[in-house]
């Protein structure tokens, strides 16, 4: 083993570097920057914590917070859940003949850009040209063919719902790979004792495939509170303020309402939920790698 | 020597690292060789052979409007080969956004488009954009109309150049009026019969996509001035006193809110963009909708029958409290960089685009209505539609612009998505409390 340790950490300064610039001081900034009042052309006045005094009566900052966290929930239950569900259908025995074709047509969805689904979702969804709403009159119901995106109750769920369209595909493939490398053995063994096929997704995939679960579930929480596409191309936070979540009240308070201030107070409460989950995706995984090894070694 | 050699390697990283960083910023000073002579010079005027490079930003981006300013800005830079114009355009509603970025970062556009009011005040107030009184020559300044020419002033100082007088008007279609024995409305009565009598004929009577929100905030500008007296209206958009406590805004919005309830307006008006609601015209599926004269040449004339369309006033509500010899009216406008390092050819490329010949063209090609004393009033280019709406405009007495170009940024903001709110979930009264309180905000931090 090498012993020098002092050149480990001379290698280690270009990374250091550069992750300090572009993260580090960035975060630090964007702290120092939302105690100000200021926009991208003006001098910035000294405000203390008056943005966030402010934040926390916005109301749109409590929409935006909300629909945050019901885009966590939803996504969660379609992108774990369902997903993993999809999964284990998709590796049963019976169905791998098709299994290629299904994951082929689920995952595609991925690949798109955001920004083409959302104007997809945008135009199925119209009332004039969608295809959603003739759809409906089709099939007789006609009455429940409203405005889905114009509708302050229902625009949120349209863009949550396009959201799930295009990525249960990508972690169910994640949770396929994890399901691919659980020996077969242990199907085997439960099928012997008596385990009928739901109670062998409960009691072999379900615990075998926990890293990955826990893996998804943390990248799906925090891509949740870090939302901006989706909802800026499809409704813009719109109409009015009901499908705001807090990636478009950033953008909209900095460059629409020339508060970079108040903006930048927004992205402080972002990177406060994120790294609180990260912290605590970081933690899960070292009691599990920790567990591993004692198992290895 | 493994050591000396893995010091220079991590030594070699961290600079290329910096390097990077290095170069990045130093792009935007000069994009192109031919610049960095004249730099030197500062802003002497653009003397022959003293190279000279500029940005220029707007935002007609439509491709029958994209040529106009296409051989505009080859034509001078044939006529001066030392200056080279940059052109970047950039659509009306990313262009909100984009002029922001810029103006903060070091790639600002020598000469960019902006919205009048609250948009030029702003940028004067932060210095983001240079006074032009001392650019212009006097002769220069007077070929303007000057009643016009104010819309860029702060303060009595002149902050930017008028391009074009924006005013809504109710374009309908010939042919579905005259299938419906309809004649012109005159008061809100009459518009509303109007409708009724559409609607029953199973014609959706009005186009009206509010998908970027401001297409519904112009009917209640237009209503405001009918509805508030014109002091009042004054006092709160300009926050004197910024009370928006008159009935008369409630109101405006209940008579568009009725509107909507009585199916005036086509399916999806909240979701759809107004450029679709303009094809849905276009196409003779509606048979109004609500638009500016600077965009009827674009929009209307080029993709329709030449006589298969013809304008009216909004109709007034008889009785109303406002001024209805105002108007609602907005004047786009050309601005200056504060940091501009050739402000001078700038402004002789500005002299350029106001020149008499490029003006006519301007109305020909593009449909503006010129700004230029001499050229406002000329018809020859002109189309009726046109004509029949500057004859209009002259009768009126005085403007004030739409909401979200008039009022201060963020008040504007909480109006506008709560209009949008208006035909589902929020009360128009519920909106302006919510006015009232963002006006009370913006006060206390003025």
């Amino acid at each position: 083993m090498y012993k020098n340790t002092r050149g480990a950490y001379l290698y280690l300064i270009p990374a250091i570097l550069l992750v300090s610039v572009f993260i580090y001081i960035a975060v630090g900034l964007n702290f120092y920057y939302s105690l100000f009042r200021w926009n991208t052309y003006s001098e910035k006045v000294w405000v203390g914590l008056a943005n966030y005094t402010r934040l926390f009566q916005d109301g749109n900052f409590w929409t935006g917070l909300k629909n945050n966290l019901l885009f966590a929930v939803i996504s969660v239950t379609f992108q774990v859940g369902i997903a993993l569900a999809l999964a284990a259908v998709l590796e049963q025995k019976w169905l791998r003949r098709f299994g290629g074709f299904c994951r082929t047509v689920l995952f595609v969805p991925s690949l798109l850009s955001m920004t083409v689904v959302g104007l997809m979702w945008q135009l199925m969804l119209n009332p004039n040209m969608g295809f959603v709403n003739k759809a409906l009159k089709a099939v007789g119901l006609g009455a429940i063919a409203i405005d889905w995106l114009g509708n302050a109750s229902t625009a949120i769920f349209c863009v949550i719902a396009s959201s799930q369209w295009q990525f249960v595909g990508y972690t169910m493939m994640l949770f396929i790979v994890a399901i691919q490398k659980i020996p077969d053995d242990f199907y085997e063994a439960a099928e012997i004792d008596g385990a009928n096929a739901i109670q062998s997704f409960f009691y072999v995939t379900v615990p075998n495939v926990r890293e990955m679960t826990l893996l998804n579930l943390t990248t799906t929480l925090i891509g949740a509170f870090k939302v901006f596409d989706e909802v800026y191309v499809m409704t813009n936070g719109g109409p009015g303020r009901a499908s705001e979540v807090l990636g478009t009240l950033l953008f909209r308070s900095g460059f629409r309402e020339d508060a970079m201030g108040y903006a930048s107070a927004v992205g402080a409460v972002i990177f406060v939920i994120t790294f609180a989950l990260s912290i605590a995706q970081i933690r899960m995984f070292k009691i599990d790698s920790t567990g591993q090894k004692g198992g290895e070694g | 020597m493994k050591r000396t050699i893995s010091m220079i390697l991590a030594i070699l990283m961290i600079a290329a690292a910096f390097a990077g960083c290095g170069s990045e910023a130093a792009a935007p000073s000069g994009s192109g060789a031919p610049t960095e002579s004249s730099s030197a010079g500062g802003s002497a005027p653009a003397a022959e052979g003293d190279a000279v490079t500029f940005k220029f930003m707007h935002q007609w981006a439509e491709e029958n409007r994209l040529p106009y300013w296409e051989n505009l800005v080859n034509s001078y830079m044939e006529a001066n080969p030392n200056v080279t114009i940059e052109t970047e355009v950039v659509p009306n509603e990313p262009y909100k956004e984009k002029i922001r970025v810029m103006l903060g970062g070091n790639d600002v556009p020598d000469l960019f488009f902006t919205w009048d009011g609250e948009w030029v005040s702003r940028f004067a107030k932060n210095k983001a954009i240079t006074e032009l009184d001392s650019l212009m020559s006097d002769e220069f300044k007077a070929s303007f109309n000057q009643g016009i020419l104010t819309t860029g002033q702060v303060d009595g100082v002149q902050y930017s150049l008028p391009i074009r007088t924006c005013v809504n008007f109710v374009l309908y279609n010939k042919q579905i009026f005259a299938d419906n024995n309809i004649t012109i409305p005159t008061t809100w009565d009459e518009f509303m019969a109007v409708c009724e009598t559409l609607k029953n004929a199973g014609v959706t009577p009005i186009a009206l996509g509010n998908a970027e929100g401001w297409a519904a905030a112009h009917y209640v500008s237009a209503l405001n001035v009918q509805m508030v007296p014109w002091q009042t209206l004054n006092d709160d958009y300009y926050l004197v006193t910024g009370d928006f406590t008159d009935p008369g805004y409630v109101d405006a919005m209940n008579l568009l809110k009725a509107m909507n309830d009585k199916g005036y307006f086509m399916d999806g008006m909240t979701s759809t963009s107004q450029n679709i609601a303009r094809e849905m015209f276009n196409a003779g599926q509606t048979a109004m909708i609500y638009d500016q004269c600077a965009s009827f040449k674009t929009y209307y004339l080029d993709k329709m029958e030449a006589d298969s369309w013809d304008v009216f006033a909004l109709p007034v509500v008889e009785g109303a409290k406002g001024d209805l010899d105002m108007m609602v009216a907005w004047v786009d406008q050309f601005a200056v960089s504060s940091t501009s390092q050739h402000p001078d050819a700038v402004i002789d490329f500005l002299e350029y685009f106001y020149n008499e010949e490029n003006q006519l063209q301007m109305q020909k090609e593009l449909g503006f209505v010129s700004t230029i004393s001499s050229v406002t009033g000329n018809t020859e280019n002109s189309f009726p539609q046109l004509v029949a709406a500057m004859e209009i405009i002259n009768k009126c007495k005085g403007f004030i612009s739409v909401i979200d170009l008039e009022m201060d940024g963020s008040v504007a903001s909480v109006y506008q998505s709560g209009i949008q709110e208006l035909f589902t979930t929020k009360t128009a009264e519920q909106i302006m409390e919510e006015v009232r309180a963002e006006a009370a905000r913006v006060k206390a931090e003025q």
